[in-house]
């Protein structure tokens, strides 16, 4: 399967990897257009998948996160090596397109993470954490606009 | 003369450079033109806050991993988080609102049901209200008043007694050691102690282990009340317990108690929440 980013980069697949993406799959389409995820997010997510070609069964994280637990206490090593490794930005990218791909696993990996990060702290260290590193620039902006038409479209 | 001379000549070069800044002030360079234009037309947007970005279904899926102090904490963030949480909380009460109907119509049946048997409508209340009775006599329980018990050398009989029976209870397979009264202080001081006792499922208790907890009900209240407080409580406990259990048809009872638990949890929180939504 061959699946294309938004900045127009094909990657070429095995079904075996896609094993993890519970809604492509079962698909007939040879190709996939992620117009909203990005060629880097997109590597990030492959790279996922690929991690656990072997894994049959990855267990569930358990609701909610106990307090006195990181993650590393509740994933794997490679997971919580996979995922403390990314920045908050490139996180919550990977949400969205877990989410688009149907990867709960990682979805929910991603998801405690960015909770463990959160949890215990206050509303002013929340937003110090969630700010983006990177300036906005309007070249940026209209991209990101003229995108949103290309996908509305 | 010259004195007052160079007094007005100073003052007349200080008025003449007010002049001139002011003259600076009203006219921008070409330079410092170009720069403003540019800024007006490739203006630097602030950093900008991930969670303006993110969408309210992956936040609700990050706050299934939190406690409810975190989220509330999160309202705090901004204005647009106070929103998508305001508006999750009212779905999780809708969700709860939902939980709780279910719950009763179940608990509606269950009751049909043992209304159908007469031997059960006898007991169930008075069972059940004792059961829970005893429960919530548990959480007064102080770590105050385990470490009393703990620091006996020669426990009264009573304590003794009562604590070897609840070993027998929560000990899944239990070997009765010479030093009793070490086996029970084991169990007791562990730190997992209070959280076994609490959520101990009666619908474990086989027939056996029954035999062996028994013996409470031959007890006598008074006596136990007088020597520990503590031991009272967990002896109302087993023998609450014990009572149930010997009930033919236990199962329902306990089932039933168990559901009445739930829908006062239900509610509670429904309570809360409604009064956070507002």
């Amino acid at each position: 399967m061959k699946f294309i980013s938004q900045d127009d980069i094909t990657f070429e697949i095995d079904n075996e990897v896609l094993r993890q993406c519970t809604k492509i799959c079962n698909t007939d389409s040879s190709i996939v257009k992620l117009t909203s995820t990005k060629s880097k997010i997109l590597q990030k997510v492959i790279q996922y998948c690929e991690m656990h070609l072997n894994d049959f069964d990855i267990p569930e994280i358990q609701k909610p996160i106990k307090y006195q637990h990181n993650i590393f206490d509740i994933v794997s090593f490679k997971d919580a090596q996979f995922i403390t490794n990314l920045e908050f930005e490139e996180i919550i990218q990977i949400i969205q397109a877990a989410k688009f791909l149907g990867i709960n696993t990682l979805i929910d990996l991603s998801c405690a993470y960015i909770a463990i990060k959160i949890r215990g702290k206050n509303s002013q260290q929340v937003k110090e954490m969630l700010k983006s590193n990177k300036p906005i620039t309007d070249e940026q902006e209209q991209m990101d606009r003229d995108m949103e038409i290309k996908v509305k479209k | 003369m010259l004195k007052e001379l160079q007094k007005e000549l100073d003052q007349l070069k200080k008025k003449q450079q007010k002049s001139q800044s002011c003259i600076n002030d009203l006219f921008f360079s070409v330079e410092d033109i170009h720069l403003r234009q540019y800024r007006i037309h490739h203006p630097i947007i602030p950093n900008q806050n991930l969670i303006i970005k993110v969408r309210p279904e992956i936040i609700n899926l990050i706050f299934a991993f939190l406690d409810y102090s975190s989220f509330l904490q999160f309202r705090l963030v901004s204005q647009n988080t106070n929103n998508q949480i305001l508006y999750l909380l009212s779905l999780k009460l809708n969700k709860k609102l939902q939980q709780q109907q279910i719950k009763k119509l179940e608990l509606n049946e269950l009751t049909e049901v043992i209304q159908n048997q007469p031997e059960l409508v006898e007991f169930q209340d008075s069972l059940l209200i004792q059961y829970q009775k005893s429960l919530d006599d548990l959480k007064q329980i102080k770590r105050q008043d385990v470490c009393e018990v703990a620091s006996y050398c020669n426990p009264p009989y009573q304590v003794e007694r009562v604590l070897n029976l609840l070993t027998r209870l929560l000990t899944q397979n239990y070997v009765e050691q010479q030093n009793r009264w070490n086996q029970s202080l084991r169990l007791v001081t562990n730190c997992q102690f209070f959280h076994q006792l609490l959520n101990f499922d009666i619908l474990s208790i086989t027939d056996d282990k029954l035999k062996l907890v028994e013996e409470i009900t031959a007890m006598e209240e008074k006596r136990v009340h007088q020597s520990s407080l503590f031991a009272y409580y967990i002896f109302k406990y087993i023998k609450a317990v014990v009572l149930l259990r010997q009930q033919p048809q236990y199962k329902t009872l306990f089932q039933l108690g168990q559901m009445r638990q739930e829908i006062d949890k239900l509610s509670r929180s429904i309570d809360k929440l409604q009064k956070i939504v507002g």
